[in-house]
């Protein structure tokens, strides 16, 4: 027993540097991991004040394009609104609507930091659990697919963008319907891959993917990117594509958060699917 | 004693937020330069610091970067091994003769080619680790690697200009 103190003793830098690198690896590992929560995130209130009063500094340098981006989206509101509209009937009517059910829910929020150029890059918002953002949700910007929430704190989320290792989307083509798997190999914050598309699928170059409406994060048919070049590794039954994707991300100022009201049913619904089996 | 460790902690403070706030946000040459300059005030810590202390030290601003970064561990494990490898280079690199009483581990000090030996291995041993750490797997090998050795370069280029710009040029050596 007593030699054994000795060898901690004698050894006590790298017995401590050994017990520093394991907290270290289960760190990774549990951040690593969409579906695990983790305590240790950028979504703090501390780090993402701090990273707000930068935003603000950095945002007046940037008015030009925010203005531009808001007047764009101010065109397209505009357009939807119902001075946009003839209205056909013109005595009243009651518009009491049992046929449709309120599915999706758009939530506007800033974006206070944002990485395009590590291998795994995150996105801080400065909306949380009080603007009623929950983990698991949809994010997207100008119409096209940013990422899902990864972590929520009181004012603050953390999104998982497209462009980090850890990603993975179903996803489709449009002109086939064809399902694949949405990676990003790393590099490049303008180009993804799509894995695993059938080859029956007969891809085109200059086609849209989109997301499948089959995950509770987004709704069907949001922009994903465009076919660039597509390659079929030899003798498998499967095409990958290189798709460049339509999200500006080097440019994000504001994104929405697509709040699913029919999430939690058809998760659970699926989770006894699985209690079956 | 006191005065010192105090200018070491404010130190390591300034180099996170700067870490945090500032260079993580510059983008050199498309994300293949990546400078991590806050390993400086690992890098600073005088020849006398206890092992067990500069473990610790590397360990809390590797914690602290992760936060910035949103990369639990992977920061905190590189800078780790960062606190480990540290005085066992300063020890080899040490003159015949000992550190003198006194003597930082800055170019200052001990001359630019120590410390470009000095900086060199340590910054390497950091960035290799922490890339490959972020990314969690081996593949793409040969691209991250280029990119730890290019962010290595630029991260070596800030510290020696930085000391350039920081330190008074009062010459202690003879």
């Amino acid at each position: 027993m007593r030699s054994l103190w000795q060898l901690l003793f004698r050894y006590h830098v790298f017995f401590l540097f050994l017990i520093l690198e394991g907290v270290s690896v289960i760190l990774i590992v549990k951040n690593n991991n969409l579906q695990r929560r983790v305590t240790l995130s950028a979504a703090n209130n501390f780090i993402g004040n701090l990273y707000t009063k930068r935003t603000e500094i950095a945002e007046y340098l940037k008015l030009q394009s925010i203005n531009e981006e808001l007047a764009k989206e101010n065109a397209h509101l505009l357009s939807s609104a119902a001075p946009s509209f003839l209205r056909l009937t013109d005595s009243l009517y009651l518009f009491n609507d049992t046929l449709h059910f309120r599915r999706f829910e758009y939530t506007s929020a800033r974006v206070v930091n944002n990485s395009v150029n590590r291998p795994n890059n995150f996105i801080t918002i400065d909306k949380g659990s009080l603007n009623g953002i929950r983990k698991g949700m949809g994010v997207i910007a100008e119409g096209s697919v940013v990422g899902i929430i990864k972590d929520v704190e009181e004012h603050f989320a953390t999104i998982m963008p497209i462009l980090n290792v850890n990603f993975s989307l179903s996803v489709k083509l449009s002109k086939s319907g064809a399902f694949g798997q949405l990676k990003w190999p790393t590099h490049d914050p303008t180009i993804a891959t799509v894995v695993e598309v059938p080859k029956y699928a007969r891809p085109e170059i200059g086609d849209t993917i989109t997301t499948t409406g089959f995950s509770t994060y987004f709704p069907e048919d949001i922009l994903v990117g465009i076919v660039e070049s597509y390659e079929s590794p030899d003798g498998e039954n499967f095409f990958d594509l290189n798709i460049r994707l339509t999200t500006k991300f080097y440019q994000l100022n504001y994104v929405q958060v697509v709040n699913n009201f029919m999430s939690k049913e058809q998760l659970e619904l699926e989770a006894r699917r699985e209690d079956i089996e | 004693m006191t005065g010192t460790w105090f200018r070491i902690v404010l130190r390591l403070i300034f180099l996170i937020l700067l870490q945090g706030l500032i260079v993580n946000r510059l983008d050199l040459w498309q994300g293949y330069m990546l400078p991590w300059v806050y390993i400086f005030g690992v890098l600073m810590l005088p020849f006398e610091t206890p092992r067990w202390l500069t473990l610790f030290i590397a360990f809390g601003t590797g914690l602290l970067i992760d936060l910035f970064t949103n990369t639990a561990g992977v920061h905190t494990g590189a800078c780790t091994l960062l606190g480990f490898v540290q005085p066992l280079v300063l020890r080899t690199l040490a003159p015949r003769e000992g550190y003198e009483s006194g003597q930082t581990p800055t170019i200052q000090d001990l001359g630019l080619g120590w410390y470009i030996t000095y900086a060199t291995t340590l910054t390497l041993v950091h960035h290799v680790t922490l890339f490959f750490l972020e990314l969690w797997r081996f593949t793409p090998f040969f691209t991250t690697f280029g990119k730890a050795l290019l962010s290595a370069l630029a991260t070596l280029v800030m510290l020696v200009l930085g000391q350039y710009l920081i330190f008074k040029p009062d010459r202690r050596r003879k």
